[in-house]
């Protein structure tokens, strides 16, 4: 028998369970593959231009652009502290807290919605509390961007917490012993050490924010120019324009697919930085 | 000076420490897992003591009875860790820039300072490369630039030459000595290296389970090991002699016991201690011909493995004085050497080293 560069299966007949992996592999590629190449195959780069110049196609774009880059913004500014606290300190109710926080992932964007309706509405305490301020949430562009960070917020915090979290901490001990304080330490340290997990943590999220509906139509509606943004725009567009909604999806689906490529797979040496492994969740024991 | 006196209760055994480190090279020694990494980390504050006090030159830094603990960044200690801490994502000059951006030194200050250190430890050629772009010898010359460039009172070296291979291990030796030699601060040096103690040290201090159990000048350890550890992790001969003669050639004729050595660089008169490395000595079964100045006879008394792994044995030449021979296992065979074979055992001259009075 020669010797092999991978681990074979010691028993099982040679290569039983690679073909079965393989198999299961094709499925899978086929089913997440096939609508993609459905959609692909209706339309030409003729006909993207032709719809893409109709006004509510570009309102759409426009106004997807905008609150997804404005979520995200917010996103990044939020939950990076929040990933860097759960990260190194230690405080009661800190388990509660990480369901809270991931809660958004699994709950059905309907509901996430009508909740957010409830607490913000007219009716509801925090959104009584603001109308007194002179800012209103539902049905308003603002609503879309609290709607999209509430559902894009978890996308982030995990892939950072888990950046931040397994960064060396000899790293951190040698910044200590050097004088850095804690915000030094963390700017010039180990924000540059995970920043190929912050990357990939605001790929996964601003993609999540581009695509988010149920939360959006739900807690801010359908109001073309404010509101419509381009998930619904398709979703409009259905019922009485194929053509446009195809050009739609093809933009969604071209730019999510662009996020996570571009960002998600930042190769480290490209930021000149060589990972190593540490142990996860280990920084807070100090 | 270094002064520590702290407890801290490791897994198998207590750590109860004290120890005072003055201006210039300690060596602290000691098996792996005896406590001496933990002891640094402690002293750099990395680590907070169950009990006790650390003092730096009358300055605080930890007192448990007054509730004092000062925070690594504000001790004053350089500390050069066992890996390698490099900053993977900063060039060299930004790694050895490091501590001084974050004590917030004025820009030309820094640029200065960082130049001159880069300059000093001869890695101006290295400067704008990337850690992983070093060796592992020019890696711990960074580790070591990046804390000394802080002009630090105490610095802390954690066996900085233990992972790199036994050529760059002997070349860095000199190298590191040096730089050392040329620090204002209180350094204190873990190794479990026995020749990293003698080329380094002025002072020893030997740790055990957690304990220091002696500790002073290097030459009083070499004449008085408080311990049969301390004997054997020197390993090395001690002989002591009177100064009888003069040879023609100028080398000083020294009565060992019964018998007569040929010494080197010997101006004064009277007793004398020299040390022999037993790697220097010769072992053979005829009386050798060749151009080494010292030969003894004497009767293999033992024939010791080294530690698993290595592949030497070191071999005890009955006699006055008794002499240890480190040869490899395949000459040991090839020689048939036994308990109570007769061997000629020979060194040149200049493998003596005399120790100072």
């Amino acid at each position: 028998m020669k010797p092999r560069a991978t681990p074979t299966p010691a028993s099982g007949g040679p290569a039983t369970l690679f073909f079965l992996a393989l198999a299961a592999t094709t499925a899978l590629v086929a089913l997440l593959a096939l609508p993609f190449i459905g959609l692909l195959a209706r339309v030409t780069p003729a006909g993207i231009l032709v719809h893409l110049a109709q006004p509510q196609v570009l309102v759409a774009l426009r106004l997807s652009l905008f609150t997804t880059l404005a979520s995200t913004a917010t996103v990044i500014v939020l939950g990076t502290p929040t990933a860097y606290l759960l990260v190194t300190r230690e405080f009661p109710g800190k388990r509660l807290l990480e369901v809270l926080l991931q809660l958004p992932m699994v709950l059905p964007p309907t509901v996430a919605g009508f909740a957010l309706l409830m607490a913000f509405g007219r009716a509801g305490f925090a959104g009584r509390a603001l109308d007194v301020l002179g800012i209103s949430l539902p049905f308003t562009t603002l609503g879309v961007v609290v709607a999209q960070v509430f559902m894009a917020a978890p996308f982030y915090i995990a892939p950072a917490r888990a950046g931040l979290g397994s960064i060396d901490r000899r790293y951190l001990e040698a910044a200590d012993t050097l004088g850095a304080g804690e915000a030094f330490r963390f700017f010039r340290v180990m924000l540059p050490i995970a920043l190929p997990a912050l990357l990939s943590g605001v790929a996964m999220s601003a993609a999540r924010a581009l695509g988010e509906f149920g939360a959006t139509i739900t807690f801010a509606g359908n109001f073309p120019g404010t509101t419509q943004t381009m998930p619904l725009a398709v979703y409009m567009a259905m019922q009485s324009d194929l053509d446009t909604a195809v050009v739609l999806s093809v933009l969604l689906l071209l730019m999510s697919f662009g996020l996570l490529l571009g960002l998600r797979s930042a190769p480290a040496g490209w930021l000149g930085i060589q990972a190593r492994a540490g142990t996860p969740g280990s920084l807070s024991a100090r | 000076m270094l002064e520590l006196q702290v407890r801290f209760q490791l897994a198998e055994f207590p750590l109860e420490a004290r120890l005072a480190v003055p201006i210039g090279v300690t060596m602290l020694v000691g098996e792996s897992g005896s406590g001496k990494t933990t002891l640094l980390r402690l002293t750099a504050g990395i680590l907070r003591p169950d009990s006790g006090r650390i003092t730096l030159g009358g300055r605080v830094l930890f007192d448990r009875d007054a509730g004092v603990c000062e925070p690594p960044r504000a001790r004053g200690v350089g500390y050069v860790s066992q890996d390698d801490t490099l900053f993977p994502h900063l060039s060299v000059r930004e790694n050895v820039a490091f501590g001084l951006h974050a004590a917030h030194r004025p820009a030309a200050e820094v640029r200065d300072r960082a130049q001159r250190t880069l300059e000093r430890f001869g890695l101006l050629p290295l400067a704008e490369r990337r850690p992983r772009q070093l060796s592992g010898g020019q890696q711990q010359r960074v580790a070591l630039a990046r804390a000394v460039v802080l002009d630090p009172e105490v610095l802390l070296l954690d066996e900085p030459l233990s992972a790199l291979d036994l050529a760059t291990r002997r070349a860095l030796r000199g190298e590191l000595r040096r730089q050392l030699e040329s620090l204002p601060c209180a350094t204190l040096f873990v190794t479990h290296h026995p020749g990293d103690a003698l080329a380094f040290g002025d002072r020893i201090a030997v740790m055990e389970r957690g304990r220091i159990t002696q500790s002073g000048a290097r030459d009083e350890f070499l004449r008085h090991p408080g311990s049969a550890y301390v004997a054997e992790f020197l390993g090395v001969n001690l002989v002591a002699g009177v100064v009888a003669g003069r040879a023609p050639d100028g080398l000083a004729l020294v009565t060992v016991g019964d018998r007569t050595l040929a010494v080197p660089d010997l101006e004064r008169d009277g007793p004398v201690r020299m040390l022999i490395h037993p790697r220097e000595v010769v072992l053979s079964r005829q009386p050798p011909v060749g151009s080494a100045r010292n030969v003894l006879r004497g009767v293999v008394e033992e024939v010791l493995a080294e530690p698993p792994g290595v592949e030497n044995v070191r071999v005890i030449l009955a006699g006055r004085p008794a002499l240890a021979a480190l040869v490899t296992r395949q000459s040991a065979e090839r020689l048939g050497l036994k308990p109570g074979i007769e061997a000629y055992a020979s060194f040149k001259a200049s493998a003596i080293l005399v120790l100072p009075n």
